[in-house]
C-alpha cells in the first residue's frame, strides 16, 4: 500500500503535471535578479509565478525582489546555501527542491517557479533534478570575451543572456560580436541581448519564456543537463594539462 | 555482527544531499562572539555539544531507529500504526528538549530533508505516512532503521554528524588548518563512542526517560544567529 | 538522611487559599510566611497563599534522599520561596544525594516558585529531579540559578533537571548538568567559564508571550550575549540566562521579565 503512495508522489513529478521549474545561473553581478525582476513584472498578468532565491549571505536576493514588489512576497522563498551556492543547485538540491515544492503547493496552481541561482563562477549550473530549464546570464560589463570562453552554462543553458547590453558603450564592448560568439560556442543555441531599459528585449525575453511554458505544458520540452564542469586547462611547468572534474 | 556498515557510511556521510552542509552547528555565531579562536576552542566546542546536545539528539535517533525496527516490512497495520505514534510522541518530546525556536526550526527542516532525500535514495512505505517535517534526530533514526540499522548505529551517526558538520564549517569561518579540526574529532572518538553506547542503551525507554541535557550557550547562539543580517551558514 | 515534605494548597468554600496540608521533615522546613521582595505576578496580591522552605540542618549532603510534594488545587494560588541558598556538600561516606520534587498545579491554579541558588560545593554529587503537572490553564513561573562552587572554588557535580507536562503532553524538559564529572560543561556550547547559571519558566495561560513574529512559540529575544528569552509554546517562555555570578544573572534574568510586561515584569507604579 505505501508503494502506492510512492507511485502518486512521483506522480506530481511528471512535468508538464506541475509547474515549468526554470533556474537562473550566471555570474555574480550580471543582474541574475533584475532579470527575474523583470520577467515577474512582465509576466505576472498571465502567469501565476513562485521565485526562490539562493544567496550566499543570508536573504538579500529575496528582499532585493520583495522590495521590488513584482510579486506578492509570500511567493518569494529565500534559501540559504551555506556559502556553497553550486552545492545547492547542484550537487545538493534538497533544500531548492523542497522549496519548489513548497510553493507549487502553497500557491497551487503555480505555472512557473523561478530559482536563482547564487551568483557564483562561470561552471555553475543546475541539476536536471531541480530545474526543467535554465537560462545563464552573462553581462557586458564582465567583458566582451567571456562568451568565447564558454564553459557548461554558456555552452548548453537553454539560453544565454547577455545582460546590460545599455552598458555596452562605456564598457567598450562590440554586442553583436559578443552575441555572435556566445551563438557559435552553442553552436547556435539562443542567445539574446538584454536590457532592462529597452521594452522590446525584454518582450523577447518573455516570448522565449512563453515558448518554452508552452512546451513544457504539451511535454515536448526536453529537459537537458549543460552538464558538470567542462573539461578544463591547468598552467603548469610543463604546459599544461587537459583535465575533466567529475 | 557485520550488518549495516555500507548503510550507516551513507546515511552519516556530510556528502549526502540532504542539506546538511548549510550549517555549521552553531559555530559560526561562536566564532563570530569571539567563544571560539582557535583549534583548542573548537575541540571544547565540540566536546559541550557531544556530551549535551549530541548525546540528547543520540539517544532520539536510537529509540526513533528502534521504534521503527520493531516495525518490519511485513508489519500488521496496527504495528505500523504504533510505530508511527512512538515516532510522533518522541518527536514532541525532542520539541520539549529544545527550547531555542531557531534550533527547533532547524532540526526540523533538517529532518524533513533528510526524509525527502531518503524517500528518493531508499524508498519504504512508512516515509509517506510519517509526520514530514520531523526532528532531524527522529528522521535520522528512522532512516537508518529503513536501511537495516542498529540503534546504535543511528546514535554513532547522530553524532558523528554533530561534530562533523562544525568541524567542515570551521575554515570557512576562522583560520584554521583543516588537518588540526579533523584531528579534533580524531581525539573525540573514544568520547563519541562512549555517548553513543549510552545512547542506544537506553533506546527502549520510555520517551519521557530520555535525556534532556541543556546547553544554554548554544541556545544563545543560535538566537543570536537569527539576529544576524550577513552570515555563510543557516544555522 | 532520609527526608520527605509536602505541601498542599486549595480554596476553600469561600475562596480563600488554604494551606491544607504542609509537612515537614528533617532538613525540609516549611513555614507559612509573607512576601520576601518582588515576585512576579504575585507581588501586589494580597489574597496569595505564601510558603518557606528552609533547610534545618547543613546539605544536602551526599547520601541524602529528601523529596518535597507540592500540589496546588484547582483556582488556588500559592508563592513558594527559600530563606537561604542550597548548598550541596559532600557526605562523609561519599555518594550522591538527591532531591525529588514533584509538583501538581490544577486548573486555573497559580505557582510562583521561587527558590534561592543552589550552589555545587567542592566535591558534591547532587542532583534535582523536579516534575512538574500542570493542567491546561494552570499559571506557573520557576526561576532558578546553579552555581558553580562557593568563591574560588572548583564545583562538584551537580544535575538539575526541570520536566514540565501540560495536559500530558511534554512542555519542557531541560537537564542542566556542571561540574567535575560532566565533561564539556565548561565549554563554549554548554556554559563556558559562568559561574551561574540561570533558568526560567513562565507558564501564562491565555497570554502571548511565547509568540514570536515567525509564529506561535517562536519568541526570540536576545537580552544580552549570554541571556534569551525564548519562546516554548505560544503561552510560555524560557529565559536562559549564564554569568559570571548569579548577581549577574539575576540581573539579566530581571531585564528578562521585565521585557513579558505585566503581571511578570516589576510594577513600577505599584513599588514605593
Amino acid at each position: 500500500m505505501g508503494s502506492e503512495n510512492t507511485v502518486e508522489e512521483q506522480g506530481t513529478d511528471t512535468p508538464g503535471a506541475r509547474s515549468l521549474r526554470l533556474g537562473v545561473a550566471g555570474p555574480v553581478g550580471t543582474g541574475k535578479s533584475s532579470v527575474i525582476a523583470a520577467l515577474c513584472r512582465a509576466l505576472s498578468e498571465e502567469m501565476r509565478i513562485g521565485v526562490v532565491t539562493n544567496d550566499i549571505y543570508t536573504d538579500e536576493d529575496a528582499r532585493f525582489l520583495k522590495a521590488e514588489g513584482v510579486l506578492p512576497e509570500e511567493r518569494i522563498r529565500a534559501v540559504e546555501t551555506g556559502a556553497c551556492p553550486h552545492t545547492a543547485i547542484r550537487d545538493d538540491v534538497t533544500m531548492n527542491l523542497l522549496a519548489v515544492e513548497d510553493l507549487e503547493q502553497d500557491f497551487a496552481p503555480l505555472d512557473i517557479v523561478l530559482v536563482e541561482s547564487g551568483g557564483d563562477n562561470l561552471t555553475a549550473t543546475f541539476s536536471p533534478s531541480l530545474v526543467d530549464a535554465q537560462l545563464f546570464v552573462l553581462d557586458v560589463a564582465g567583458g566582451g570575451d567571456v562568451a568565447r570562453k564558454g564553459g557548461p552554462g554558456i555552452g548548453r543553458a537553454d539560453l544565454v543572456v547577455v545582460n546590460k547590453v545599455d552598458l555596452a558603450d562605456h564598457v567598450g564592448v562590440d554586442v553583436p560580436q559578443m552575441v555572435d560568439d556566445a551563438t557559435r560556442a552553442r553552436e547556435g543555441a539562443p542567445v539574446l541581448a538584454l536590457s532592462g531599459k529597452r521594452w522590446g528585449t525584454v518582450e523577447q525575453l518573455c516570448e522565449w519564456v512563453r515558448g518554452l511554458h508552452r512546451r513544457h505544458l504539451s511535454g515536448t520540452h526536453v529537459p537537458t543537463d549543460p552538464g558538470p564542469m567542462a573539461p578544463h586547462f591547468h598552467a603548469d611547468e610543463e604546459g599544461g594539462y587537459l583535465h575533466s572534474h567529475v | 555482527m557485520t550488518h549495516g556498515t555500507a548503510g550507516l557510511l551513507l546515511l552519516a556521510d556530510g556528502r549526502l544531499p540532504a542539506g546538511g552542509y548549510a550549517h555549521s552547528g552553531g559555530l559560526e555565531a561562536a566564532v563570530r562572539t569571539g567563544r571560539v579562536r582557535d583549534t583548542a576552542d573548537l575541540g571544547r566546542f565540540l566536546t559541550g555539544r557531544a556530551t549535551t546536545t549530541g548525546a540528547t539528539n543520540a539517544a532520539f535517533a536510537a529509540a526513533a531507529c528502534a521504534a521503527l525496527r520493531g516495525a518490519g516490512a511485513d508489519a500488521e497495520p496496527g504495528e505500523e500504526q504504533q510505530t508511527l505514534t512512538r515516532l510522533a510522541v518522541l518527536d514532541t518530546e525532542l520539541d520539549a528538549r529544545t527550547p531555542s525556536p531557531a534550533l527547533r526550526r532547524v532540526s526540523h527542516a533538517l529532518g524533513r530533508q533528510l526524509l525527502r532525500a531518503l524517500k528518493a535514495v531508499n524508498p519504504h512505505p512508512l516515509q509517506q505516512r510519517m509526520q514530514q517535517g520531523p526532528n532531524h534526530p527522529v528522521a535520522f533514526g528512522a532512516g537508518a532503521a529503513m536501511l537495516g540499522l542498529t540503534p546504535v548505529d543511528a546514535a554513532r551517526g547522530v553524532l558523528h554528524e554533530s561534530v562533523s558538520g562544525p568541524s567542515s564549517a570551521v575554515v570557512k569561518l576562522m583560520s584554521a588548518d583543516p588537518f588540526d579540526a579533523y584531528r579534533t574529532i580524531a581525539e573525540l572518538r573514544g568520547l563519541l563512542d562512549e555517548i553513543a553506547e549510552d545512547a542506544a542503551g537506553r533506546a527502549l525507554d520510555h520517551p519521557e526517560d530520555l535525556p534532556s541535557y541543556g546547553a544554554p550557550l548554544s541556545d544563545h547562539l543560535a538566537e543570536d544567529h537569527e539576529t544576524h543580517e550577513t552570515r555563510l551558514f543557516a544555522s | 538522611m532520609t527526608a520527605s515534605a509536602a505541601l498542599t494548597c486549595e480554596l476553600d468554600g469561600r475562596g480563600v487559599n488554604r494551606l491544607s496540608r504542609l509537612r515537614s521533615e528533617g532538613q525540609l522546613v516549611l513555614r507559612p510566611t509573607h512576601a520576601k521582595g518582588f515576585e512576579p505576578w504575585a507581588h501586589s496580591r494580597g489574597e496569595v497563599a505564601r510558603v518557606s522552605l528552609s533547610s534545618g540542618t547543613a546539605g544536602p549532603l551526599g547520601g541524602d534522599r529528601l523529596h518535597l510534594d507540592v500540589v496546588i488545587g484547582d483556582g488556588a494560588s500559592l508563592v513558594l520561596n527559600e530563606i537561604s541558598a542550597t548548598l550541596a556538600l559532600p557526605g562523609t561516606t561519599g555518594g550522591r544525594s538527591l532531591m525529588s520534587i514533584d509538583v501538581r498545579v490544577g486548573e486555573g491554579a497559580t505557582f510562583i516558585w521561587l527558590p534561592e541558588p543552589v550552589i555545587a560545593a567542592r566535591g558534591c554529587d547532587h542532583r534535582q529531579e523536579t516534575r512538574v503537572r500542570l493542567a491546561g490553564s494552570a499559571r506557573f513561573l520557576l526561576r532558578e540559578e546553579l552555581i558553580a562552587g562557593r568563591h574560588g572554588e572548583r564545583p562538584g557535580t551537580l544535575a538539575q533537571r526541570v520536566r514540565a507536562t501540560r495536559g500530558g503532553g511534554a512542555l519542557y524538559d531541560q537537564e542542566l548538568r556542571i561540574g567535575a564529572r560532566h565533561t564539556g560543561w565548561d565549554t563554549p556550547a554548554v556554559a563556558g567559564t559562568a559561574g551561574c547559571v540561570g533558568n526560567t519558566l513562565v507558564v501564562d495561560p491565555g497570554s502571548t508571550i511565547g509568540t514570536g513574529t515567525a509564529a506561535p512559540g517562536t519568541r526570540s529575544d536576545v537580552v544580552d550575549g549570554s541571556t534569551a528569552l525564548m519562546g516554548i509554546a505560544p503561552d510560555t517562555v524560557q529565559i536562559s540566562s549564564v554569568g559570571r555570578d548569579n548577581l549577574a544573572v539575576s540581573r539579566s534574568t530581571s531585564a528578562a521579565l521585565e521585557m513579558l510586561g505585566p503581571p511578570w515584569s516589576p510594577d513600577r507604579d505599584g513599588d514605593p
